[in-house]
């Protein structure tokens, strides 16, 4: 437990005895106050605990917990400890998420909204909810409903990371044992 | 990065990454080098290629493999010029176009791996799809 240096108390997920919905919107420096405000408003109306790491606050929550900023660790704490996990479509968040195992839908940043640059975040999602492996939603008027959903929604484990760990490893070898025939180290 | 670090756990390896918190966390476990970030600037990318030409000659590695950005691109030309074979991971962000690092390395790269196989075609005949950490 503590004061945040954005000022929020820290709260410990081991103090929480039940599952939370856990909202993320990435380290990004822009807000996505979209999101947030949207799952804020669902807060009000749901049984279940909302906890918001919010970015730079550009809409501040009224009804459910939130934080702006966190370390590795501490989102990957908060992300096991959750329900389902409701997040921005950033690699490294999905990362974050997946590593969870907790079912995930995601929110692409839009660029018509000013939310990021460019759509890669939308083409990224969209190609990850053809796979089955989460649950995206565009418009966040949809979020009600999808949460409810996700009671059911089971995970799809993935074969591609495994495919590219042992290609990588495997090329390792092979271009270290060819590099080093040529230079004479062995 | 770190998410493929099981594919070289049995090698000796050191890193090079920009100056940050993570890095530093980083140098707990691993040898690490940390360089000012490179951003769009021509100056810190000169000053980048002379610490990686530091780097290099000190450490001699066999193998480069980057993830990007940009902090490939003077490590990558280094290890062209010197016969260090090279592997870029293009971002799994990347499903249709092009990373400009991406395409800035792609010419000196020994591999060249995407992680969807609808780059293949954009880049060309040394691009190949083996797989991807989403």
């Amino acid at each position: 437990m503590g004061i945040t240096r954005h000022g929020l108390r820290r709260e410990s997920s081991v103090c929480w005895g039940f599952a939370v919905i856990f909202v993320t919107v990435g380290m990004h420096t822009l807000g996505f106050p979209r999101l947030v405000q949207a799952m804020d408003e669902l807060a009000a109306t749901l049984d279940e605990e909302v906890l918001i790491q919010m970015g730079t606050p550009s809409y501040i929550p009224r009804h459910a917990r939130s934080f702006a900023f966190a370390t590795q660790a501490e989102m990957d704490e908060w992300c096991a400890a959750a329900r389902v996990i409701v997040s921005q479509a950033g690699a490294g968040s999905i990362l974050t998420a997946q590593k969870a195992r907790v079912p995930l839908i995601l929110v692409p940043r839009l660029k018509q909204y000013g939310e990021i640059i460019d759509d890669h975040q939308l083409e990224l999602a969209r190609r990850l909810g053809q796979a089955g492996s989460v649950i995206v939603v565009e418009n966040v008027d949809e979020l009600a409903q999808v949460l409810k959903r996700t009671q059911h929604f089971g995970l799809v484990e993935s074969t591609r990371k495994r495919q590219l760990i042992s290609t990588l490893a495997s090329l390792l070898t092979d271009l270290e044992n060819g590099h080093r025939e040529v230079a004479g180290k062995r | 990065m770190l998410e493929l670090r099981e594919a070289f756990a049995e090698h000796t390896v050191f890193y090079v990454t920009y100056l940050s918190a993570r890095a530093r966390v980083l140098t707990e476990s691993e040898r690490v080098y940390q360089i000012p970030n490179i951003g769009v600037n021509p100056l810190r990318l000169l000053h980048a290629a002379w610490l990686g030409w530091s780097i290099l000659r000190r450490e001699r590695p066999d193998v480069l493999v980057s993830t990007g950005s940009e902090i490939a691109l003077p490590f990558f030309y280094l290890a062209w010029l010197w016969r260090i074979p090279t592997i870029f991971v293009e971002s799994v962000c990347r499903l249709t176009s092009p990373s400009q690092t991406g395409s800035l390395v792609y010419p000196v790269s020994t591999i060249f791996l995407v992680q969807w196989e609808s780059l293949v075609t954009v880049y060309g005949a040394k691009a190949r799809y083996a797989g991807g950490l989403l």
